[in-house]
């Protein structure tokens, strides 16, 4: 990957079942231009285990509704999203009441 | 003519009159059960009927109601709640709180589905309920008792180890506004101050034991069908899952992150040493197993064990997190231990744990802004941050000492009584104090904070973070736009008004609001709720006609506080919620109290009521509450 088609994202992990399966709050990766968020979270899930993997992809390989993702402080549904440099994930969960 | 058992209830309310001693077994017919399902919809419909409006809710004339479901002893996970219900001591409205654990099923397969104690005995007594019969007992020497105590005592007597028991502590005896019902002295019916209308009844405990079953259900193989379906799904969702690794406890670093983790009596939204008061640190420092309700393999509570100068009993059960944040961000105390110790006391004495945070944050802040004096107080003088004071104050408030005797009749009232610009620091809506749920970072809680039947409850819908997402979940329930958490335009009021129908629905049903969808933890899905009760019942129930019904409850319980004079100026919020946050990362956020005011009159409008918030007649015609129009609309 050429250091010119590199893209920083920054990925943080807000829940504490994400922050467990992790070991990390956030951490920031090095992408190459052009890729999805689906590819990203492929990524997330071959380095940290598919254990994480499957509260992003359901069996059907849809996203998993019980898992908030938001790029840039927006609620993303779309895998197909591309990704640019300096973007935001935030991997969470919707908290409701306790 | 053949004469067939009902499925999915009783039809045997048991009603115990405690001035006269007398017990008598009511038959009911299907048509109510249909009609009002059980929980709230049954107790809202006895309450409305049998209670004189402007009954003082702590004499012989209010009435307490312990109310199953036609789903209730099912097989399936968290829908075994007990629902207790009174005219509230707290409130003066119509007043209700839940509890989980394993009363409710053994209460419906003793015989009867509901319970009605009314009048008041002249010494203390308890109820014992034993496979359709019932007899009172004389309680004399558990009174002062805790409920750890109460419970033990009364097994040993009746020589009954399995006995089920709701009981109140010495809090409840003493008529804390606040005192709570305590099932196995850790399932706390805790909200509303009903364990003070069984104080004043001196009524200190039910016990109930069910050898066998008494219910038949419609369609059993299709029960336990859900159950399988719900034991090979609920680790396929990231919110069950989480819930169950860390409790309620998993909300505060998320909550304090996004400035909403009331902290200091609502003055921020973030808290610096949150994260000692996680779940992640309790599971690392004073977890010793987790622990659940009846058919639940959720296991969502906790019991903890923590050490001297703190040290507490595992089987009070650990701080959830209403507790923890209670005695934790928002008196600025930052030690689990004293938390701990803070809930085992509440546990104890048989106080709600939020009201009773609430109250000791309210002093704090009192003495922080100078209204309150150590010279006030004999000398006593408690800060944010002393976790020893909280503690000492909390004593106070549940033996009704000093500057804990005002505190014990509820924020509101204490204000009143202090005066000096107090109100300005207390936190409640209709007497009933705030949940721990900032409303500023979610709007629609506020509304659901000041539209509650029942005062500040922070359990009467999904909060804002579930509409901002369409989900097959959301869309079973009628609502299909996303709206965002600080919206509260006409979409936002509708998402409300149908999440407050949904959840008053898991109300009526004694269903646990974690188990199912839309809320994060969720599992089972609206739909899911149609086939049990129809499972259960037979009936042939729709989601429309169970929204109805849990509509009806709703407009039921409204109508209630209408007749006891509750108007539109008591449909607010705390001033403090149209200020901006102090601190934390959502800093200068506020509620505009015109949009507010709007959205509450678009509520009413939604809802079929008139400008003074009353149900319109349109409106109780079509729910079939024929007799409510009598009521509220005669001369």
């Amino acid at each position: 990957m050429l250091l010119q088609n590199c893209i920083r994202v920054k990925v943080k992990y807000l829940a504490p079942l994400f922050q467990s399966l992790t070991g990390l709050e956030s951490e920031e990766l090095m992408l190459e231009k052009g890729t999805k968020l689906r590819d990203l979270l492929k990524e997330l899930a071959r380095a940290h285990g598919e254990e994480l993997g499957k509260w992003f992809f359901s069996e059907d390989g849809r996203l998993n509704q019980g898992t908030l993702i938001i790029v840039n402080g927006s609620i993303v549904h779309d895998f197909d999203k591309d990704l640019s440099d300096k973007d935001e994930v935030v991997l969470t969960i919707p908290f409701d009441g306790g | 003519m053949v004469f067939t058992l009902p499925y999915g209830f009783n039809g045997k309310w048991l009603r115990v009159n405690l001035s006269t001693g007398s017990l008598r077994i009511e038959e009911v017919p299907e048509e109510l059960y249909r009609e009002y399902l059980g929980g709230r919809g049954i107790a809202a419909y006895v309450l409305f009927k049998e209670l004189k409006p402007g009954t003082d809710p702590l004499s012989p004339g209010n009435k307490l109601v312990f109310a199953t479901s036609v789903i209730t002893g099912t097989p399936v996970p968290g829908v075994n709640r007990i629902v207790v219900a009174a005219k509230s001591p707290l409130t003066g409205t119509y007043g209700e709180s839940e509890a989980g654990g394993f009363f409710a099923p053994e209460l419906k397969n003793s015989g009867f589905d509901v319970v009605i104690v009314e009048g008041a005995s002249e010494k203390p007594v308890y109820l014992w309920i034993k496979d359709g019969r019932a007899e009172l007992r004389d309680a004399t020497r558990l009174w002062g008792l805790t409920t750890k105590e109460t419970v033990e005592e009364i097994k040993k007597e009746l020589g009954e180890p399995l006995a089920r028991i709701g009981c109140i502590g010495p809090a409840g005896e003493k008529l804390v506004r606040f005192a709570n019902i305590m099932f196995e002295n850790r399932y706390a019916a805790g909200r509303g101050g009903l364990g003070a209308v069984m104080g004043s009844k001196n009524l200190k405990a039910i016990a109930v034991r069910a050898t066998g079953k008494t219910v038949k259900f419609y369609d059993e193989k299709k029960l336990v069908e859900i159950v399988k379906w719900f034991n090979d799904n609920w680790r396929k969702q990231p919110g069950a899952v989480s819930r169950s690794e860390y409790g309620t406890a998993e909300l505060i670093t998320p909550f304090d992150k996004d400035g909403i983790l009331p902290t200091l009596n609502f003055r921020g939204g973030s808290f610096k040493e949150a994260f000692k008061v996680s779940g992640e640190v309790l599971n690392k420092t004073i977890l010793v197993s987790k622990s659940g309700c009846f058919a639940c393999p959720i296991r969502c509570k906790r019991d903890v064990k923590t050490s001297e100068p703190y040290e507490t009993d595992p089987s009070y059960g650990g701080p959830e997190y209403e507790t923890i944040v209670s005695f934790g961000p928002l008196c600025g105390v930052s030690d689990l231990n004293v938390i701990a110790k803070a809930n085992q006391i509440c546990n104890a004495y048989g106080v709600d744990t939020i009201s009773a945070g609430v109250a000791v944050a309210f002093a704090m802040e009192l003495f922080d802004k100078g209204v309150l004096t150590p010279e006030d107080t004999g000398g006593l003088e408690v800060r944010f941050g002393d976790g020893n004071g909280a503690l000492r104050l909390l004593e106070m408030i549940v033996k009704r000492e000093g500057l804990g005797d005002v505190l014990a009749e509820g924020v509101r009232r204490a204000a009143e009584k202090i005066g000096r610009g107090a109100e300005k620091y207390a936190m409640h809506v209709k007497s009933r104090e705030i949940p721990m749920h900032e409303p500023r970072g979610k709007v629609g809680v506020g509304l659901q904070y000041a539209l509650s039947p029942i005062g500040a409850d922070h359990m009467q819908a999904p909060h804002d973070a579930t509409y901002e997402r369409i989900t097959q979940h959301l869309t079973a329930l009628g609502l299909t736009r996303p709206v965002n958490r600080l919206m509260l335009d006409h979409e936002k009021v509708k998402a409300v008004y149908y999440g407050m129908l949904w959840w008053g629905l898991e109300d009526c049903m004694g269903v646990c609001k974690f188990v199912f969808t839309p809320h994060s933890a969720g599992v089972l899905t609206p739909n899911h709720m149609v086939e049990i009760v129809n499972a259960a019942t037979g009936w042939g129930m729709s989601l429309w006609s169970l929204m109805k019904a849990s509509e009806r409850a709703f407009n039921l319980a409204r109508a209630f506080n209408v007749r006891e004079g509750f108007k539109r100026e008591e449909d607010v919020l705390p001033p403090r919620f149209f200020e901006e946050l102090e601190f934390g990362s959502r800093k200068g956020q506020r509620i505009k109290k015109e949009e507010f005011d709007k959205a509450v009159k678009l509520f009413y409008e939604i809802a079929g009521w008139d400008e003074e918030g009353r149900p319109t007649p349109g409106k109780l015609y079509e729910l079939g509450l024929d007799y409510v129009v009598a009521e509220l609309y005669k001369g």
